[in-house]
This record gives structure tokens, C-alpha cells and sequence, in this order.
């Protein structure tokens, strides 16, 4: 029972991390608003004109979709190191968010030439497609070497192989659209829109959903491949589940808010160490809460540090997200 | 009616056969031990045996009823499986490891009965690990996890239980300790047992058939541990050369 407080305790406590982060992100801004505006429109009347504006269709879309899109990236990881048996696993690192970034490019300059208008559902769509081509990449490296240094290693190159095709397609892009699709590929959740929250929200709940109904097979197969198949566990049909939804939640991501670093290393990492248990239905909730917030302070840190210029938010979860894989790493070395 | 049956069978990897011709019965309530040279194939035996890959030729009966009619769901319900596999598991108390043995009961999120609790709490009991409940698995001595990984792996109350090689890395007083509680269960709760084991010294005490499997990767010799365990057979199913096996174990 002791240690089902500590657990509530801690949820508790990332809630209200994520509470107090989405009303400093709603107050935080070239247009500073006090909280009592905050707390008028939460109680459902209406603040000074200006103000409601600026935070109806500028700040709550772009606070909700980090949020959201920040705990898919860290289920994202946490799904991909569950099919690795490995914790340093993550769509970034392993070149599957620039796979999604690839198609995505490649659809927005297509559209622009052919002169037809993208949906978010088409973005997403390429984004999956790009996503899981380069998912195949890996694998197929992961069949022929069995060391995981070597797959991130690839994976990194896939990366970069994607990354500078992208630019490439950029620079030969329309001269007006440049601006925004160089901005999306860096990484950013400044274009954030109502109407993109229809696609991603309930995409990213679905997923979420899926990978608990599976968290049970997901805390059998860490015992290894061939222990959940003595449970009676299709293994095979399991790992391609992972895949499609480890795929699914990235390219969402990569689709709306291009590639983001280190959010789905980090955070399963931090839920880990922080809850003191492998137990995927507590880890789950936590990653996906911790990635929430980690998106959302980040994005703060993005747009508020220098403004009005704008921070890409990789170059922001990075400083944050690349020590918590190192000391992971260093952790891992001096404990097997 | 035997527990397990191999008719004539083939085992291996995709083309590759690792050993063929097996014929040999299990019979309930007893411990099979499955012994030879390393590479002879017992853990390609073992996984056939317990359905996890597919025998290449000839037929694998389960209580008379060929392996390949069983459901997943009613093949791991009789059988229960211990493989080498030795993973990583990062923060997991005993009791979380014995508790995943229950997967095939438990709730859909994991969630455990009344019934799940007095198994888990039972098989602990019953190989002396209870009071190692909340102590970190990682942290256990090899002795220690292995009879937690014994416990996990009878928590499910299977009728068969299939091991390869379970006390390879225990000290003397371990593995000791081990197959003591192993003999324990058998007795207790009428399991059957197919289980390959380097320790030919202990084979005596433990098992009540042996099945010897040659460096060829054939059903050698099968018969009571007396009958087997002789200084000339072992020389010759190991290769050792003239005396040294008495010389060394005798």
C-alpha cells in the first residue's frame, strides 16, 4: 500500500507541475496577461477583447498541442525501446521522425507544384508513410547487426540522410513558402491550430489507449521474445503492433510539428528513475504525462527566452534532454 | 497416457536440424532429465517440446494429442516454461516478477484477484521466497532469482514444467537448495518435469528418468538414472577419455 501512495503522490505532483505550466504558458507572452483575465475565461466569462483573442486562437491551441504532442513523442520512445529491449530508443534518434519529416517535405513542395491543397490527415498520412520506411531502414539493420550501439548509430545516419534531402527540397521550394517549411522542419509548435486538434487529439488518445490495453503483454515481453511466448503471447503479431503504433504517434508529431529531439529518450527514462518501477501501466501515464510537460516548458523556453525571435524547439528540448540520455548511459554502463 | 511424447522427431532452426530421430516419453509426475554434451541440442529439444518453435519432422504429443491441434491459450495453460533467457529488467521487486506469471489470469491492465494473490502467494511460499517479496530482483544473489524465476514460473499451476539448464550458475549450496525445492513441488503437487541439466552428479538424486542425447544429436540411451549413470557410458556420451571421469567424479 506504501507504495501505491508514493505512485498517486507522484502523479499528483506531475499534474500539478502540468497545471502550473499551461497557466504560465497562457500568461507568458509579448502581450503579458495577468491571471485574474486567466481565471475569467476559465470560469467561462469573457476577458478584455484583445486578450481572449490572444489566448482562444493564439496561446491555448499551441499549449494543447504541445502537450499532446509531447506525451506522443514520449510514448513514441517508450514504445520503440519496449520492441528494442533497449532504453535508448526514440523516434529522433533512431531516424524515424526525419523519415516522417522526408514525406511530409516531399508532399508540401508536391502540393505546391501540382498545385492541389493538403489536409492534416494527408500530412499525417505522408508523415506515417516516411515514418515507417524508415522504421523498415532499421529493422533491417537490426536483423543483420545485434548491437544496439550500431543500430543508433544508423539510426542517426538515417537521420541525416533524411535531414539533408529534406533541406535540399526545401531550398528548391516556392520562395514564399520557404519561410514556413523551413521552420516546420526544424522543429516548432508555433503554427499550432484549432483545426489540426481534431486530427492529432484523437489519434494520439487512440494510441495512448492501445498501448495500455497492451501494457500487460508490453511487462511480460521484458522478461525476453521467447518468455511472452510461453505465456501464449503472439510475439510476432505484438512487435508489429508496437511498430504501427510507435509509427503512428511520430509521424503525428513529425506532421504537425516537424521533428522534435530527445522528448521520447528522455521521459520514459524519467518515469522510470523518478517512479522506481518498470511496470508499464504506471510508466505509460507517466511518460505521457512527462512528456506533456517537458514540451510545454520547453516551448515556454522557445518562444520567451529571446523574443520575438523564436527558439526551434529541438535546440530547446535538446539542452535539456541530451544530458538526462548521457547520465542514462553512464547509469547503464556502471550497473549491468 | 503420457505427458509428453516425441515420435520420431526433427528439431531445429528453419533448415537447419540440430537433432533428429527423437523418440522419448515424459510421464506425469515425474523428473525427466535430459542430459549430453553442450550442442547436442537439449535447448532446441526443450523449445520444440513446449511449442515455442515448431518441430521439423515427425510428431510432438501433449497428453496424447499432437502439439500442433493445441490453442496457445490451452497449451500454456498446461505448460509452464523456464528458458536461460536472462534479461535486464531494470526496477521490479520479486513479487512483480512472480506476478507476471499470472498474465493468462490477471485482469486486462494486470489487475489481480483473490485467486491470483493466493497463487503468487502460495508458489512463493512453497519455494521459500515470500520473504523476498519487496526486495529488488536485480539485487538477489543468482540463487535467489532462480528459485523466484521458479516460483514465476509455477504461479500459473501448470501440470507440465519445462527447464533448460536452471542451475547451471548456482554455487553448490544453491543449486542444492534448488533441486531440493524442485523435488518438493513434484512431490506436492504431482508436476511433471522435463528439465536438461549439466550437473551429472545430481541427476541421481533428482530425476527419475534420463534421457541422454548424443554429441549426433540422437536419442542415445534412455532408462533410470542407475542404469545410466555409469563410469563407461558417461565417458562415452561426454568423450572423455579412459578413467578421467572416475578420476573426477567418481
Amino acid at each position: 500500500m506504501k507504495k501505491n501512495t508514493r505512485y498517486i503522490l507522484i502523479f499528483v505532483s506531475i499534474i500539478l507541475i502540468l497545471i502550473f505550466l499551461i497557466i504560465i504558458n497562457i500568461m507568458t507572452g509579448s502581450v503579458s496577461l495577468g491571471a485574474g483575465d486567466i481565471f475569467r475565461l476559465l470560469a467561462g466569462g469573457h476577458a478584455e477583447g484583445i486578450s481572449e483573442k490572444i489566448i482562444m486562437d493564439i496561446r491555448l491551441p499551441r499549449i494543447v498541442e504541445a502537450a499532446f504532442l509531447g506525451g506522443a513523442l514520449a510514448l513514441s520512445g517508450y514504445l520503440l525501446q519496449t520492441f528494442f529491449l533497449n532504453p535508448i530508443a526514440g523516434p529522433y534518434i533512431l531516424g524515424i521522425s526525419s523519415g516522417g519529416k522526408l514525406a511530409v517535405a516531399l508532399l508540401m513542395v508536391g502540393s505546391l507544384q501540382q498545385g492541389f491543397a493538403i489536409n492534416s490527415l494527408m500530412m499525417v498520412g505522408a508523415a506515417f508513410a516516411g515514418a515507417l520506411v524508415a522504421t523498415a531502414f532499421v529493422l533491417m539493420i537490426s536483423v543483420r547487426v545485434r548491437s544496439m550501439s550500431i543500430l543508433i548509430v544508423c539510426g542517426v545516419m538515417v537521420g541525416y540522410i533524411c535531414s539533408s534531402v529534406t533541406e535540399f527540397i526545401v531550398t528548391f521550394a516556392d520562395d514564399s513558402n520557404i519561410v514556413n517549411l523551413h521552420n516546420w522542419s526544424m522543429g516548432t509548435f508555433a503554427s499550432a491550430g484549432w483545426k489540426d486538434a481534431y486530427v492529432y487529439i484523437p489519434t494520439v488518445l487512440m494510441c495512448i489507449a492501445a498501448a495500455m490495453f497492451l501494457s500487460k503483454t508490453i511487462e511480460a515481453n521484458l522478461f525476453g521474445e521467447s518468455y511472452a511466448g510461453s505465456l501464449g503471447i503472439n510475439v510476432k503479431r505484438f512487435r508489429i503492433a508496437l511498430i504501427i503504433l510507435s509509427g503512428l504517434l511520430s509521424a503525428t508529431v513529425t506532421a504537425f510539428a516537424g521533428p522534435v529531439s530527445f522528448v521520447g529518450i528522455a521521459m520514459p527514462h524519467v518515469a522510470r528513475s523518478i517512479l522506481k518501477t518498470e511496470r508499464p501501466v504506471i510508466i505509460i501515464p507517466a511518460s505521457v504525462l512527462l512528456g506533456a510537460a517537458f514540451c510545454l516548458f520547453c516551448d515556454l523556453l522557445a518562444r520567451s527566452i529571446f523574443s520575438p525571435v523564436e527558439l526551434s524547439i529541438s535546440a530547446v528540448t535538446a539542452v535539456f534532454g541530451a544530458p538526462i540520455v548521457i547520465y542514462m548511459m553512464i547509469e547503464r554502463r556502471t550497473h549491468v | 497416457m503420457s505427458e509428453i511424447l516425441f515420435d520420431n522427431v526433427s528439431v531445429g532452426y528453419g533448415h537447419k536440424r540440430v537433432a533428429s530421430d527423437l523418440s522419448f516419453s515424459v510421464e506425469k509426475a515425474e523428473i525427466t532429465a535430459l542430459i549430453g554434451p553442450n550442442g547436442a541440442g537439449k535447448t532446441t529439444i526443450l523449445k520444440t517440446a513446449s511449442g515455442l518453435i515448431d518441430a521439423l519432422g515427425g510428431e510432438v504429443y501433449i497428453k496424447d494429442r499432437p502439439i500442433s491441434q493445441f490453442s496457445r491459450n490451452e497449451l500454456y495453460s498446461l505448460i509452464s516454461v523456464m528458458m536461460t533467457e536472462r534479461v535486464r529488467t531494470g526496477y521490479m521487486s520479486s513479487h512483480d516478477v512472480v506476478r507476471v506469471g499470472r498474465y493468462r489470469h490477471s485482469g486486462v491492465f494486470g489487475g489481480l484477484s483473490a485467486e491470483d494473490k493466493r497463487a503468487i502467494r502460495e508458489s512463493m511460499d512453497l519455494i521459500g521466497v515470500w520473504e523476498l517479496r519487496d526486495e529488488d530482483y536485480n539485487k538477489l544473489s543468482d540463487g535467489q532469482k532462480q528459485r523466484v524465476l521458479l516460483a514465476r514460473a509455477i504461479v500459473s499451476e501448470p501440470g507440465i514444467l519445462i527447464m533448460d539448464e536452471p542451475a547451471s550458475f548456482l554455487d553448490m549450496g544453491r543449486k542444492i537448495e534448488f533441486f531440493d525445492a524442485l523435488s518438493e513441488l513434484v512431490k506436492n503437487k504431482g508436476i511433471t518435469v522435463l528439465i536438461s541439466m549439466h550437473e551429472t552428479e545430481m541427476v541421481k538424486k533428482v530425476a527419475d528418468r534420463v534421457i541422454c542425447i548424443s554429441q549426433e544429436g540422437r536419442t542415445d540411451r534412455i532408462g533410470t538414472p542407475g542404469d545410466i549413470l555409469t563410469t563407461d557410458y558417461m565417458e562415452k556420451l561426454y568423450r572423455i577419455k579412459d578413467g578421467r571421469y572416475e578420476e573426477y567424479y567418481g
